[in-house]
């Protein structure tokens, strides 16, 4: 049996919309979340932006980096809980050609939103991508997966249904979250670029504590295989609060002293919340989307203080060369 | 020592606290005051961080959490400040009970005479609540060394039946302040130019009523090497000066921690002692390591109990700390044996007998230790011997090894009256073929107290008994 989605029909809406504005072939994202057991969870479309210099004769010609760069963006302002799960594209060419872009697309999306995750990937992930094809004649729907961890997986049939109020009772966890970070630079070289590989290491090795802490939810450790929603109300958004319990790992260095050329240290909270279906949620699944989000969110905030140092930088060096530039005319 | 007292420590609970503490810190100045300086303010930093609210202990294996700053605040609900420490160890899913249904109503009949021990893990909750500020990145560039290591905490307390939560969690927190001072301490002290070395935290199990106490040594340091500290700790503890306590190999091994190796340790401790007139019980002192037949896939059956024998006399006095040298093989034995000229080079890889002047022979060549040799012409006159034997576990209390003209055995002990001179002897049989069943072993007699009728009346024996170093 392959896999099957339900669909939030406000996506319907908007892919219909797409058809009738009829411009050549349009692609998109689909979001939503995954859930372990074979059905997921479509909330939402967005199509890719046009390129304003684009015309139209760019045509058929599809732009596969402007694709997955929106694909990136997306994915990180998306909320926690959510994530893009596949691609659609609305095209009257043939099935056959179009599913060979699908599977393109997909691949090279997922591809470049997994190498940006700090995580580890858990072994009840999915790894099966969405593709839909919606043909704006006939309005013909065609949705397939691809196993984006097999390169040579082939496209396998599943089941795209539409529902009304998918994600009007989702759950909510959030918590906030103290970072405290320190790490050496090296001894030769401190530039923006040196240090961004630091971070990112640093970032690693914090995220993986992250992963492996203790994880309460309102106040308690819940079995895995607790239903997170249990004895609640159904069809009523319940949030619930997070708590995050870490320990460093063992790690036992040969240098407990090194050279090092500085050092730069991350400090403060941040705040991360994730969303979970309401279809009989575990206490897993709420965990890991919450982690993630908290990974995500302190590598995104981390990523955009060290974008802004570099221009800033950048600014600083500007000035230098136009002082130079100033004691250079007095001579 | 007239009773082993390993087992005096078998009332309450003992808590342990483990984890890992990061010690970072940037050393901008290679000048040794200074350095010293950012390192203890580093370590007042953990200090602060332990005494915070985000410190969190849980307890392993168990659904139990609990915030020890926080008014010892724990979850699950039931848990309240003052509920008893013992009433802990219910919430812990052990192994056995997992597998409890097939075989319970067996092994009850023997409860381990272990202490409990609850394990916790040292954790440090990074969520907050109230106000907060958003992320900052800092950038210091400024050529200096980096510090970067984590501190192994260990802490143990000892906890009475009728200690609560509140109580005992109090102490564990001064334990985990007090050995974060302790590990500054060392990391100062044994700091050489910009070597830092990791200190360790070592439990040792003193003599009641001391009990268990904690030291921290720096990792790698040779305990040779660190004999003048082990000689406070002996002052501290009021400890004789002819006897190991704080060497490594001293280290107290958990009642819930398995020996790797496999050897069955000090298989006597679930005997009863025998009741004699006036009797006193004189045991070997410490730890030993059963050494029987057809161990370490050698058949030696018929030939090598009297080398099984000296395995569990090296044995001991590996884990007493004397020698760090691992426990000879039959091969190493022999060619100790030739080495010093007391066989041939044929000797080597044969399977010749060894008696008592070669077990003297071999300790002296291997382990630099002498030994006293008994002999006793009829096996009958061993019942006299009460009073020498007695002394020799009182004073030396290392494991005898007796042979001569029949099998070779290992005395553990005596239980002797001064009154009566009526004597039994405590037996370890190297004899034994069978696998590391302590029900077996102790039932079958392989490890038992024997009458004097035990021995041969008309053989000859000679008996191996080693002297320890009078050393610390």
């Amino acid at each position: 049996m392959g896999r099957g989605y339900i669909v939030e029909d406000t996506v319907e809406g908007y892919v219909s919309k797409l058809c009738e504005q009829q411009v050549g072939p349009v692609t998109g994202l689909l979001i939503g979340q995954v859930n372990s057991t074979q059905r997921d969870f479509v909330v939402m479309a967005t199509r890719t932006p046009q390129k304003e210099e684009s015309t139209a004769a760019a045509g058929n010609a599809l732009d596969k980096e402007w694709v997955t760069e929106h694909a990136r963006q997306v994915s990180r302002m998306l909320p926690g809980g959510l994530s893009v799960l596949g691609v659609f594209i609305i095209t009257d060419t043939d099935a056959k050609d179009t599913l060979t872009t699908l599977r393109q697309l997909v691949f090279a999306v997922e591809n470049l939103i997994s190498s940006e995750h700090l995580w580890n990937p858990a072994d009840d992930d999915v790894t099966d991508c969405v593709t839909l094809h919606v043909n704006p004649k006939t309005r013909k729907t065609v949705c397939r997966t691809f196993d984006v961890k097999d390169p040579k997986s082939t496209a396998k049939p599943a089941d795209w249904k539409y529902q009304s109020g998918v994600c009007s009772s989702w759950s909510m966890v959030s918590c906030c979250l103290n970072v405290d970070m320190l790490v050496p630079l090296p001894d030769n070289r401190t530039s923006t670029e040196n240090m961004d590989k630091c971070l990112k290491e640093g970032l690693k090795v914090w995220a993986d504590q992250i992963q492996s802490g203790i994880c309460l939810i309102d106040g308690k450790k819940l079995p895995e295989d607790t239903e997170l929603t249990a004895g609640q109300k159904r069809n009523v958004r319940q949030t619930y609060t997070a708590q995050l319990l870490i320990t460093p790992d063992d790690q036992r260095l040969t240098d407990v002293v090194q050279r090092c050329g500085g050092s730069v240290s991350v400090r403060g909270a941040i705040h991360s919340r994730a969303y979970v279906h309401s279809n009989k949620p575990k206490a897993r699944l709420a965990e890991k989307l919450l982690k993630r989000d908290v990974v995500s969110t302190v590598a995104t905030r981390v990523q955009m203080l060290l974008e802004e140092l570099l221009i800033s930088e950048e600014e600083k060096g500007h000035c230098a060369a136009l002082s130079l530039y100033v004691l250079t005319c007095q001579r | 020592m007239v009773v082993a007292d390993s087992q005096a420590s078998d009332t309450g609970t003992i808590l342990r606290v483990r984890g890992p503490l990061e010690l970072k810190c940037r050393l901008d100045s290679t000048d040794a005051l200074l350095m010293q300086k950012v390192i203890s303010t580093t370590f007042e930093t953990l200090r602060s961080q332990v005494k915070s609210e985000s410190c969190v202990l849980t307890v392993c294996d168990s659904p139990v959490i609990i915030w020890p700053n926080r008014g010892v605040h724990a979850t699950p609900e039931e848990i309240t400040p003052n509920t008893l420490c013992e009433e802990i160890l219910q919430w812990i899913q052990t192994d056995e009970q997992e597998s409890a249904g097939k075989r319970s109503a067996k092994k009850k009949s023997r409860k381990s005479p272990a202490a409990n021990v609850i394990n916790l893990r040292l954790m440090m909750e990074v969520t907050k609540t109230g106000p907060l500020s958003a992320p900052i990145l800092s950038r210091t560039v400024q050529k200096s060394l980096f510090l970067s290591t984590t501190l192994p905490m260990d802490c143990v307390v000892r906890t009475t039946c009728s200690d609560t939560i509140k109580e005992a969690f109090e102490h564990l927190l001064e334990a985990l302040t007090h050995q974060l001072c302790e590990m500054e301490k060392v990391t100062l002290q044994h700091m050489k130019g910009t070597t830092l070395l990791v200190p360790e935290p070592l439990h040792f199990l003193l003599p009641e009523p001391k009990g268990l106490v904690t030291a921290v040594y720096p990792a790698g340091v040779p305990d040779s090497q660190l004999e003048t500290q082990r000689k406070e700790l002996h002052q501290q503890f009021e400890l004789p000066d002819d006897w190991p306590y704080f060497r490594r190999a001293n280290a107290y091994h958990f009642p819930n921690e398995p020996y790797k190796d496999g050897y069955l340790r000090n298989p006597h401790l679930v005997l009863t002692h025998p009741t004699l007139d006036n009797g006193k019980v004189y045991l070997v002192q410490g730890i030993y390591s059963y050494h029987h037949y057809m161990q370490d896939h050698m058949d030696d059956n018929g030939w090598g109990c009297a080398y099984r024998s000296l395995q569990t006399i090296c044995s001991w006095f590996q884990q007493q700390g004397y020698t760090e040298r691992s426990v000879p093989t039959h091969k190493e034995i022999q060619q100790a044996l030739v080495d010093v000229g007391d066989k041939q080079g044929s000797f080597v890889g044969s399977r010749q007998w060894i008696g008592s002047i070669e077990v003297q022979a071999v300790l002296n060549q291997l382990l630099e230790v002498t030994s006293k040799i008994m002999f006793v012409s009829q096996g009958s006159e061993l019942a006299s011997k009460g009073r020498e034997l007695a002394n020799h576990f009182l004073t030396e209390g290392t494991p005898i090894m007796i042979g001569g003209g029949v099998l070779a055995h290992t005395i553990l002990g005596v239980a002797w009256s001064e009154t009566t001179g009526q004597i039994r002897y405590l037996i370890l049989d190297p004899h034994y073929t069978g696998a590391e069943d302590l029900q077996l072993i102790t039932d079958k007699g392989w490890c038992g107290w024997k009458s004097p009728d035990f021995w041969d009346q008309t053989a000859y024996y000679n008996l191996c008994l080693p002297q320890r170093p009078k050393t610390i």
